[in-house]
C-alpha cells in the first residue's frame, strides 16, 4: 500500500519534471533514492553514529564515517552514471494490433561510459545494457488503436555501483508516433479489379531475348541483322510490361460497410504496390494524392491513413 | 571453477575470509586458532553444499563456538572476546550466504571487524591488514552487484582520483576536527594482562615476568646508543612488611605518621634535549621514567620524592609522551630518612651479626655498601632464572644456603643488609637494558626486561644506585635475561652470539612499526589543536605546498591540451577571414583555402589537409610531431612571424 502510494507520488513528480526537458535525462528529471538495502544501511549508520556519541566510542564513529563514505560515493557515481543521456526514437510509423519493434538511439553525452542501465517502456519489459558512447535499443510493443499518439515514456534505472542507491528517471519524447491500421489482405476480386483497370491502359513491350525462328511467324519480329550474319532466321521475343501503370486506390470503393476494414485493405494495397514498384495513389472523398513509388510517398500516405476520419 | 581475480566475487570472498582470520589469528592461543580454523572449514563446506535446514546447523555451530570462545577468554566479556565474536559472525554469515543480500551483510560485518581491529591493533602490520580488508570488502560489494568495470583510461583515472582526493580531504578534516576517543565499549571489561611491575615484591614474584616477550614501551633518546645500561624507574618499594615482602608506601603515610620534612627545590632546566617514550596499552596508571627526567604533560603527576610518574587515566591505547631532563634537589629531613631504615621487628639475628661484622670492618656507609657489592661478586652467588621459589620469603636461607636467585633476590637482600646497619635504602623496580634498533635509533623494552635494583641515601651525594645483580660474575650466570650485555664477555656467550643476532626482518618490522606509531597512531588532542592553530593562523602563501598546489592547478589545462592534441584551427580560420574581409561564416575550409593567395595556398595546403583528415576520416590519428608542428605554424601565421 505504502509502496503504491509512493510510486504514484514519485511518478507524478517525475512526469512534471520530464515535461520540462524532453528526450534528455539530466539532473532536472533524475532522482536518486536508497533502496531497501540502502535504508537498512542508513539505519545502521545512524545507530553507529548515535552510539559513538553517547558511549564515546571510536569504533562507531569510524564505522559510520567509512560506511557513509561508501554511501556518498555510491550517490555520486550513480548520479554520474545516469546523468546526461539523450534518447531519440528511430521509427515513428508502426501498424496497430501487432507486436512491433520500437527502436531507440541511446547516446551518452559528455563522453562518459555508463554501466548497468535498465531501460523499460511504460514499465513493460526491462532491458539491461552497458553504454560506451551510443547504442540502438529495440523494444517489442503493442498499439491497440490507430492514430497519432505520444511516444511511450521511457524509464531508466540503475543500481550502480554498490546496489544500495537506485537512480531513476523518466524520459518523455518530443516525437509523435503514427500508428496506422494493420494491413489486411483484401479479397482477390478487389485486387483483380484493380489489375483489370490497369490493363485498360496502354501496354508496353520490352525486348527480352532472341530465339531461332520458326515457320509461320510474324515477319515484323525477325531480326534481319542476325540473319545477315548467320544466314538463319531469328525472331525477337518481347515481354509485356506495365511500368507506367498507375494504380488508384479508392478507399471508399474497397469496403462500403466497414470503414476501418477498408483502411486496412488500403494499407495492404499500398505496401503491395510499393513492393511491386508500381506507381500508386489513394483517393478518399475529395483528397487525391500524387502518383509515386517512393518510400517518402508511401510513408506520407500511411501517415494520412493514420489520421483519416470517416 | 573461479578465476584468480579480485573482481571475481567468489574468489574475493575467500580472500576476505583469509584476511579477516589474520586480523585475529596472531593474538590468540593455539586452541582458539583451532576453533577458528574449524569454524572456517565448516562455513566454506556449508557454503558450497546444498542441503536442508542449513540455518539450523549454522546456528548450532555458532552457539557452540560462542560458548567455547567464552571459556577460552577466561569467562570475561573482554574486547578480544568481542572481536572474536565478530569474526565468528562473519564465518556464519558466509556459511548461510545464498543471494546478493546475504553477501551485503557479510561485507558490512567485515567492514565492522576491520574498523575495530584498526583501532584495537595499532601496530603497522595489523593496520595494513585492516585497511586491505576494508578495500577488499568494498571491491566485493561492487563485484556482487556489477558484472563489468569502467574502462581504465587516463581520463577516468584522473576523474576518479580527483573524487578520491576530495573524499580524502573530507576524511582528514573529520580526523582533525572531531575529537578522537579510545575503543571504549562500556559493556566489556579489559582482560587481565601481566604487563608492568607487581604491587609487592617477594622472593620469586618476577618468575612469571621473566619469560614474557610482550612489548612494554619504546624509548627514543634522540641521541645515539649509550654504553651505559639504561634504567627506567617504574615503582619504588620502601616498606618491608611483617610478611617480609616489599611494598610501596604512599606519600600520605610519610606526612601523617612520621612528621617528616622535605623540601623540593623546583628549578627546572627545560633543555631542548627531550626524548620520546611510546607506551603500549596496558590498562595501568604507571609510566616508566629515567632518573633526573620529568614528563612534560599536565595529566601526569611527577613524584619528586620517588622520582617516578603516574597518569590519572589508564593507558588503553598506544600513546607517546615527551620526557625532559630536570635539575632539582630534594632535601630530606633526618626523620624522613628514618623511614627508609625501618625493618620488621625481630628480624634475623644471624644476618644482623654478619652485617655488623661487615660494618665494623668498613670506614663509612658508602664503604660498607661497596663491601656488600664485593661480597656478591665473590663467586659464591649464582644468577638463575629458575631458582627455588620460597613462599615464606626466607632471606636468611637465600643468603647463607641456596645462594641462587635473580634480581629481586639480590636487590632485596642488599636493601635488608643496608637497613640492618641504618643506611637509608629503598628498592627501585622498573626496566633495564632494552633491545636497540639501529635503523630508527630507539630501544624496545619488553616485559622480560623488568628489573629491580637498590638506591641508598649517602650524605652529600643523595640517592646512589647499587645493582647487585650486575656484579655477579659471568661464570655464575646459569641463565641470563636482564644482565646487561657489557658483562657478557665469556667465550661461551660469544659463540652463542650467532644465535642471538637479531633477525633483519624483525629489525625492519620493528622500525616500520615504530614509524607507523610515530606518524599515525600517536596523535592526540594537543597535536590536533596545534596543527589547526598552525595551519590557520600562520598560513603563509609562500609555503612550499602552496606552490606545488598552484603549479598542479595551473598545469592541468596545458597537460589536458597536449593529451587531447587539439589544434588551433578556429584561430587560423578567423585570421584568414579577417585578412580577406570575409563576412560569411558558413564557408567550408576548401573555399577558405581558395581565398588565400597562391603562396599561402601552397604554404597551408598541408594544414588544411590535416584538418580534412582529422574531421572526415575515421581512422586518422594525429601524432605528437605533426600536432606540435602544425600548431607552431598556425601560431606563427597568427602573429605574423616569418
Amino acid at each position: 500500500m505504502i509502496n503504491k502510494n509512493w510510486e504514484i507520488f514519485i511518478n507524478k513528480h517525475l512526469e512534471k519534471k520530464s515535461k520540462i526537458q524532453k528526450n534528455f535525462l539530466t539532473k532536472k528529471n533524475l532522482y536518486i533514492f536508497p533502496n531497501l538495502n540502502g535504508f537498512k544501511l542508513g539505519i545502521f549508520i545512524f545507530f553507529s553514529f548515535a552510539s559513538s556519541i553517547f558511549y564515546q566510542n571510536n569504533v562507531g564513529l569510524l564505522v559510520s564515517i567509512i560506511i557513509f563514505i561508501i554511501y556518498f560515493i555510491s550517490i555520486i557515481i550513480s548520479y554520474q552514471n545516469l546523468d546526461a543521456i539523450k534518447i531519440e526514437p528511430l521509427n515513428c510509423l508502426v501498424p496497430n494490433n501487432k507486436n512491433v519493434y520500437l527502436s531507440f538511439f541511446v547516446e551518452a553525452l559528455n563522453n562518459r561510459q555508463r554501466l548497468n542501465l535498465n531501460m523499460s517502456l511504460n514499465k513493460n519489459k526491462i532491458i539491461n545494457f552497458d553504454l560506451l558512447s551510443n547504442k540502438k535499443i529495440d523494444f517489442v510493443y503493442f498499439f491497440p488503436k490507430r492514430g497519432i499518439q505520444n511516444m511511450p515514456q521511457i524509464n531508466l534505472t540503475s543500481l550502480f555501483p554498490f546496489g544500495i542507491t537506485r537512480a531513476f528517471g523518466l524520459v518523455k519524447l518530443r516525437q509523435k508516433i503514427y500508428v496506422y491500421p494493420e494491413p489486411i489482405k483484401p479479397p482477390s476480386i478487389i485486387i483483380n479489379n484493380l489489375k483489370h483497370q490497369n490493363f485498360l491502359n496502354d501496354e508496353d513491350y520490352e525486348f527480352d531475348n532472341i530465339e531461332e525462328g520458326k515457320s509461320g511467324e510474324n515477319l515484323s519480329r525477325i531480326s534481319w541483322k542476325h540473319y545477315s550474319i548467320m544466314k538463319k532466321l531469328f525472331t525477337k521475343k518481347f515481354i509485356t510490361l506495365n511500368n507506367n501503370n498507375k494504380v488508384l486506390i479508392d478507399i471508399e470503393k474497397l469496403n462500403r460497410s466497414n470503414f476501418e476494414l477498408s483502411l486496412s485493405y488500403a494499407v495492404y494495397l499500398i505496401e503491395y504496390y510499393y513492393n511491386q514498384k508500381k506507381n500508386f495513389a489513394i483517393k478518399y472523398q475529395k483528397f487525391v494524392s500524387n502518383y509515386s513509388n517512393s518510400l517518402k510517398h508511401k510513408n506520407k500516405l500511411l501517415k494520412y491513413i493514420t489520421n483519416v476520419q470517416a | 571453477m573461479f578465476r584468480l581475480n579480485i573482481l571475481n566475487p567468489k574468489f574475493n570472498s575467500y580472500l576476505l575470509l583469509v584476511f579477516s582470520l589474520t586480523t585475529v589469528l596472531f593474538d590468540i592461543n593455539f586452541y582458539n586458532q583451532l576453533l577458528f580454523f574449524s569454524v572456517l572449514f565448516f562455513s566454506i563446506f556449508q557454503n558450497l553444499s546444498h542441503y536442508k535446514f542449513k540455518n539450523v546447523y549454522s546456528s548450532i555451530i555458532s552457539l557452540i563456538a560462542i560458548y567455547i570462545q567464552f571459556k577460552l577468554n577466561d569467562e570475561t566479556l573482554s574486547k578480544e572476546f568481542f572481536l572474536n565474536l565478530v569474526l565468528i559472525l562473519i564465518f556464519i554469515k558466509f556459511s548461510e550466504a545464498k543471494n546478493k543480500n546475504d553477501y551485503h551483510f557479510f561485507n558490512y560485518s567485515i567492514i565492522f571487524l576491520s574498523v575495530s581491529t584498526l583501532i584495537y591493533g595499532q601496530d603497522f602490520l595489523s593496520s595494513i591488514n585492516s585497511i586491505l580488508l576494508m578495500l577488499l570488502s568494498i571491491i566485493h560489494l561492487y563485484s556482487i552487484n556489477q558484472q563489468t568495470i569502467i574502462k581504465l583510461n587516463l581520463e577516468y583515472i584522473g576523474k576518479y582520483s580527483l573524487i578520491g582526493v576530495i573524499i580524502l580531504s573530507v576524511i582528514t578534516v573529520i580526523y582533525l576536527v572531531f575529537p578522537r576517543y579510545e575503543l571504549n565499549i562500556k559493556l566489556f571489561e579489559a582482560t587481565k594482562n601481566n604487563l608492568g611491575i607487581p604491587d609487592t615484591i617477594e622472593l620469586g614474584s618476577f618468575s612469571q615476568i621473566s619469560n614474557n616477550e610482550e612489548k612494554v614501551f619504546i624509548y627514543n633518546p634522540l641521541k645515539n646508543k649509550t654504553k651505559d645500561p639504561i634504567y627506567f624507574r617504574v615503582k619504588i618499594f620502601d616498606l618491608l612488611n611483617d610478611k617480609r615482602s616489599w611494598v610501596s608506601a604512599s606519600n600520605k603515610n610519610f606526612d601523617t605518621k612520621n612528621n617528616e620534612k622535605y623540601e623540593i627545590n623546583k628549578t627546572y632546566d627545560l633543555g631542548k634535549n627531550h626524548s620520546k617514550i611510546i607506551i603500549y596499552p596496558n590498562d595501568k596508571n604507571w609510566l616508566p621514567i629515567l632518573k633526573d627526567f620529568r614528563y612534560n604533560n599536565s595529566l601526569i603527576n611527577n613524584n619528586f620524592i620517588n622520582g617516578t610518574a603516574e597518569i590519572d587515566k589508564k593507558i588503553i591505547k598506544k600513546t607517546s609522551y615527551i620526557i625532559k631532563p630536570k635539575n632539582f634537589n630534594v632535601e630530606l629531613d633526618n626523620n624522613f630518612l628514618n623511614f627508609y631504615k625501618k625493618l620488621p621487628k625481630s628480624f634475623s639475628q644471624k644476618l644482623f651479626n654478619w652485617s655488623l661484622e661487615k660494618r665494623n670492618n668498613s670506614l663509612s656507609n658508602l664503604d660498607y655498601l661497596n663491601n656488600l657489592m664485593l661480597h656478591f661478586a665473590n663467586g659464591d652467588y649464582f644468577y638463575s632464572l629458575s631458582p627455588n621459589i620460597d613462599s615464606s620469603n626466607n632471606y636468611e636461607k637465600f643468603f647463607f644456603e641456596t645462594k641462587t636467585g635473580y634480581c629481586e633476590y639480590f636487590a632485596g637482600m642488599f636493601a635488608i643488609l643496608a637497613r640492618l646497619q641504618d643506611v637509608p635504602t629503598r628498592l627501585v623496580s622498573g626496566y633495564m637494558g632494552g633491545s636497540y634498533n639501529e635503523l630508527g635509533n630507539f630501544y624496545i623494552f619488553k616485559q622480560s626486561d623488568a628489573h629491580t635494583w637498590v638506591e641508598s641515601y649517602i650524605e652529600n651525594k643523595g640517592w646512589v644506585r647499587f645493582d647487585p645483580t650486575q656484579i655477579i660474575p659471568q661464570i655464575n650466570v646459569v641463565s641470563f635475561n636482564n644482565v646487561s650485555s657489557n658483562n657478557l664477555q665469556s667465550k661461551d656467550f660469544e659463540k652463542n652470539d650467532m644465535f642471538f643476532k637479531p633477525n633483519i626482518l624483525r629489525l625492519y618490522y620493528d622500525y616500520f612499526d615504530y614509524i607507523w606509531t610515530n606518524k599515525f597512531s600517536d596523535y592526540n588532542q594537543k597535536s590536533r589543536n596545534e596543527l589547526i592553530k598552525d595551519g590557520f593562523q600562520n598560513f603563509q602563501f609562500n609555503s612550499f605546498y602552496f606552490f606545488i598546489f598552484l603549479f598542479f592547478f595551473i598545469s592541468i589545462k596545458p597537460i589536458q591540451f597536449i593529451i587531447r592534441k587539439k589544434l588551433f584551427f578556429s584561430i587560423l580560420f578567423n585570421k584568414i577571414r579577417l585578412q580577406q574581409n570575409i563576412l560569411n561564416k558558413s564557408l567550408t575550409h576548401q573555399e577558405l583555402l581558395k581565398k588565400l593567395s597562391n603562396d599561402d595556398q601552397v604554404k597551408f595546403f598541408e594544414v588544411f589537409n590535416i584538418y580534412e583528415k582529422l574531421y572526415f576520416s575515421k581512422n586518422y590519428k594525429i601524432n605528437y610531431k605533426t600536432f606540435f608542428i602544425t600548431n607552431y605554424r598556425i601560431i606563427k601565421f597568427y602573429f605574423n612571424i616569418n
